[in-house]
């Protein structure tokens, strides 16, 4: 498993929306795959030392999780995206079942806390989307 | 003419003085003071004697909890080669913060 911050945060939540929204395909957020809507993908754009800690982080992040949300207005009707919004929403907002998706023991660092920041929604060409935005707080795995 | 400007460095004080156990300490405030401070004024109200004695030393550290319950009061806590009597511990925390800890030690001339 990677140590970065921003991949971890990416494999565990793209893991835990793949398995609780069956219908549509979860992507991370620099992949390769090839992609088609509907779509989630979750992309860890950012990860920066809680300022909290100042010069001596100790490998504690706040990071800055987008989750992109697309479907085809050609397939989909927009309360049919906007119900897929809405799961993921749902599913987000449990920080206890996020916070499960790390082992108890520490061994793979841990997820303090995770919030919404921002659910941005537009159209372009014949696409629906939403950006919804997390600041998520966490700390990658302990020297082994 | 002068000659070219040339830039040079110069290494400063930086960061806490110490570290303490169970906190990441973020900064420290160390104050040096007298109890004792007794003017004695001459018949014109001015000061032409003053003394000084019982000197304190107080610390501040405030950090980030790494370790619950490590600072207790009434404890002994070494800090900067100084040993202080803990008087004083807040811990605090807020829904989008590490839990903050705030430790307050006097250092007494008398005391060792």
């Amino acid at each position: 498993m990677s140590s970065l911050i921003r991949s971890i945060l990416e494999d565990k939540f793209s893991a835990y929306l793949a398995a609780n929204i069956t219908d549509t395909p979860v992507h991370k957020g620099v992949t390769d795959d090839v992609r088609s809507l509907p779509l989630i993908i979750v992309s860890a754009s950012n990860s920066k030392p809680d300022k909290d800690l100042g010069a001596n982080p100790l490998g504690n992040y706040q990071v800055k999780m987008e989750i992109y949300v697309y479907s085809s207005a050609d397939d989909d009707t927009l309360e049919t995206h906007r119900t897929r919004v809405s799961k993921v929403h749902g599913l987000m907002s449990d920080v206890a079942a996020l916070q499960s998706l790390w082992n108890y023991n520490g061994s793979e660092g841990k997820l303090y806390a995770c919030w919404i920041e921002a659910d941005e929604e537009g159209m372009k060409s014949r696409n629906y989307g939403n950006m919804i935005t997390y600041t998520a707080v966490a700390v990658i795995p302990p020297a082994v | 003419m002068p000659s070219s400007p040339t830039e040079f460095g110069v290494a400063l004080v930086f960061g806490p003085l110490d570290s303490v156990t169970g906190i990441v300490v973020q900064s420290d405030s160390h104050t040096q003071r007298f109890a004792l401070d007794i003017e004695v004024m001459d018949e014109q109200g001015r000061v032409i004697t003053n003394r000084l004695d019982d000197s304190r030393n107080e610390i501040t550290i405030e950090g980030v909890v790494s370790t619950e319950d490590s600072v207790a009061i009434g404890s002994k806590l070494t800090y900067g080669g100084v040993s202080y009597i803990v008087k004083d511990v807040t811990d605090r925390g807020s829904n989008q913060e590490f839990r903050k800890l705030s430790v307050k030690g006097i250092k007494y001339q008398e005391i060792a």
